[in-house]
C-alpha cells in the first residue's frame, strides 16, 4: 500500500471516528516522510556531568544541511513536499561520568527549526479540489531526546509540525503533534582534543560533524 | 680556649635542634571511614518521571524528609588521634537533581543526578552522637557530629549506585571541642554507595511510565534507603 493511500485510509477511519466524536474536521491530519541531515554540532564543555541543584544542563547547538521528501492528507486535501534548507538546532545535554565509565552514555533534548523561506528551497504542491497550488516554502520545526552510546546517538522526535507557504491560501500547517525517530552519529572535530574530562581532569570545548536521519515522521488521527 | 668554648656551643645547640626536630611529632595522613545507611522519603518536587529539561530549563530537584540516619565511623585524624563514632541522627539536610530517560528507552526505568547531603547530630540526651576521641591518656567522649559530602547517583529500576566525594566529616569532643577527622575535598577521593528509590504510588497516584509525563501537581514521593561505605586516606 502506498503512503498516499495509507494516507488516505487512515484519514478516513479518522474521518468515521469523527462523526462518532463529533471532533471538528480539521483536528485530523495524516503524513509522514523522512529528512537526511548533515552538519557540525557545537559542545562547548565535555564531559558535562549531571546538574546539581540550582544548577542547570549545559546547552549546546547545531546546524545541519537537510534534505528530504514528506507528503500527507490534511482537511482532505493531499500534499507533498521536497525540500533542502539549513536546520537550526539547541539543546540541553549530560553526559555520565560516575557512578560507572566516564563519558560513554550520554543524554539531551532540545528543539530544532528549518525554514527554507529563510534558506533553502522547497517543491511541491497542495491540492485542494483538482487544483494542485505550487508550495512556496515550508517551515519544520520538531523537539527531540537523544540517548548517546559513545559516538552513536538514537532519537525520538516529537511534537513535529510543518507548516507550508501555499500559492493563492497562505499559510497551512498540515502536521501538528507530529512523532519520528531518528539515529545520528557524532565523530570529534580536529579541534577535539583529548577528552581530558572524561579522565579526571578539566572539561573541553568539543566541536564536530552530525549526521543522521530522520525516519518515520508521523502523525496519526 | 673561648673560640673552642663557642665551637662547642654551636655543636651543642646544632645537636639540640637536631634532637629537638627529630622529637617532634611528625604529620599524620587522616584516615577513616565507615558505614551509614539514610531512609527517608524524597518528595520529587517535579513529578515523576522527570524529563530532561528544554535548553536553558532546570532539572528536576528532590529534598530528603522524615531522615534517619544510622552510622559507625573510626579513624584517625590528621593529628594521629583515633576516633569513633556512632550515630543516630535525624538533622539531614539533602537536596539532589533528578532525571528520568522517557524516550527513546522506556520511560521510569533508569534516572540519574547528583545532589549533597549535611547531617547534624545534635549533644543532649537522645544520643544522637557518642564516641571516643583519643587525645591523651584518657579518652574524650563525642558528645557531637556534623558532616557533608557530594553525590552521582545512577538508577535502573528502583536500584541506586552512588559515587560520593567531598566528604567531611567533624566531631564535637568533650571538653577538646570540635575536630575535623574526615575530610577529602583536596584529595578528590571517592567513595562508592548502593541503595533503593521507590516511587509511592497510590490508585489515584500511577506514573505515567508510557508517555513519561511527569504529573508534577501530583505530590510525588519515593521512599530512598541509601548505604554510604565512606573511606578517607
Amino acid at each position: 500500500m502506498s503512503i498516499i493511500a495509507r494516507a488516505a485510509l487512515a484519514w478516513s477511519l479518522a474521518a468515521t471516528a469523527l462523526v462518532v466524536a463529533g471532533t471538528p474536521a480539521d483536528a485530523a491530519a495524516v503524513g509522514d516522510g523522512s529528512l537526511v541531515f548533515a552538519g557540525t554540532v557545537e559542545i562547548p564543555t565535555f564531559p558535562c556531568p549531571p546538574p546539581s541543584p540550582d544548577t542547570y544542563p549545559c546547552v549546546g547547538s547545531f546546524t545541519a544541511s537537510t534534505a528530504g521528501t514528506m507528503r500527507g492528507l490534511h482537511g482532505g486535501s493531499p500534499w507533498q513536499l521536497s525540500l533542502n534548507a539549513v536546520t537550526l538546532g539547541a539543546f540541553s545535554y549530560v553526559d555520565l561520568l560516575e557512578p560507572g565509565v566516564p563519558c560513554t552514555e550520554g543524554r539531551a533534548r532540545g528543539t530544532t527549526t528549518l525554514d527554507t523561506g529563510s534558506s533553502g528551497q522547497a517543491f511541491g504542491t497542495y491540492t485542494t479540489g483538482t487544483l494542485a497550488r505550487p508550495i512556496r516554502s515550508a517551515a519544520i520545526t520538531y523537539s527531540f531526546n537523544w540517548l548517546r552510546e559513545g559516538v552513536t546517538a538514537v532519537l525520538t522526535i516529537f511534537d513535529v509540525t510543518v507548516t507550508l507557504q501555499v500559492d493563492g491560501i497562505g499559510s497551512v500547517t498540515v502536521l501538528d503533534d507530529g512523532t519520528a525517530h531518528a539515529v545520528a552519529s557524532f565523530v570529534p572535530g580536529a579541534d577535539f582534543g583529548v577528552p581530558t574530562g572524561c579522565m579526571g581532569g578539566e572539561p573541553t570545548r568539543l566541536r564536530g560533524s552530525i549526521a543522521g536521519t530522520v525516519a518515520g515522521v508521523s502523525v496519526q488521527p | 680556649m673561648r673560640t673552642r668554648m663557642r665551637s662547642l656551643g654551636s655543636i651543642a645547640a646544632c645537636l639540640a635542634l637536631f634532637v629537638g626536630v627529630a622529637g617532634m611529632p611528625q604529620p599524620v595522613q587522616a584516615a577513616g571511614g565507615g558505614d551509614i545507611t539514610i531512609s527517608g522519603t524524597a518528595r520529587l518536587a517535579g513529578g515523576f518521571p522527570c524529563p530532561m529539561p528544554n535548553p536553558g530549563g532546570q532539572a528536576c530537584t528532590a529534598t530528603l524528609e522524615g531522615v534517619t540516619i544510622l552510622g559507625s565511623l573510626a579513624g584517625r585524624d590528621a593529628s594521629g588521634n583515633a576516633w569513633t563514632l556512632v550515630l543516630n541522627a535525624h538533622s539531614v539536610d539533602s537536596q539532589f537533581t533528578y532525571i528520568d530517560d522517557v524516550t527513546p528507552d522506556p520511560p521510569c526505568v533508569e534516572g540519574f543526578g547528583a545532589g549533597y547531603l549535611n547531617f547534624t547530630a545534635v549533644p543532649g540526651p537522645q544520643a544522637e552522637a557518642f564516641g571516643s576521641y583519643h587525645n591523651g591518656a584518657i579518652p574524650q567522649a563525642v558528645v557531637g557530629a556534623s558532616g557533608s559530602m557530594l553525590f552521582n547517583w545512577r538508577r535502573v529500576g528502583p536500584v541506586m549506585a552512588f559515587t560520593i566525594r567531598d566528604v567531611v566529616v567533624n566531631l564535637d569532643v568533650n571538653i577538646v571541642g570540635p575536630v575535623q577527622v574526615i575530610n577529602t575535598e583536596t584529595t578528590s577521593q571517592r567513595s562508592n554507595g548502593a541503595g533503593t528509590f521507590v516511587p509511592n504510588v497510590a490508585a489515584d497516584k500511577i506514573p505515567d511510565c508510557v508517555n513519561g509525563d511527569s504529573n508534577a501537581s501530583a505530590n510525588w514521593t519515593a521512599s530512598v534507603t541509601w548505604d554510604f561505605g565512606l573511606t578517607a586516606q
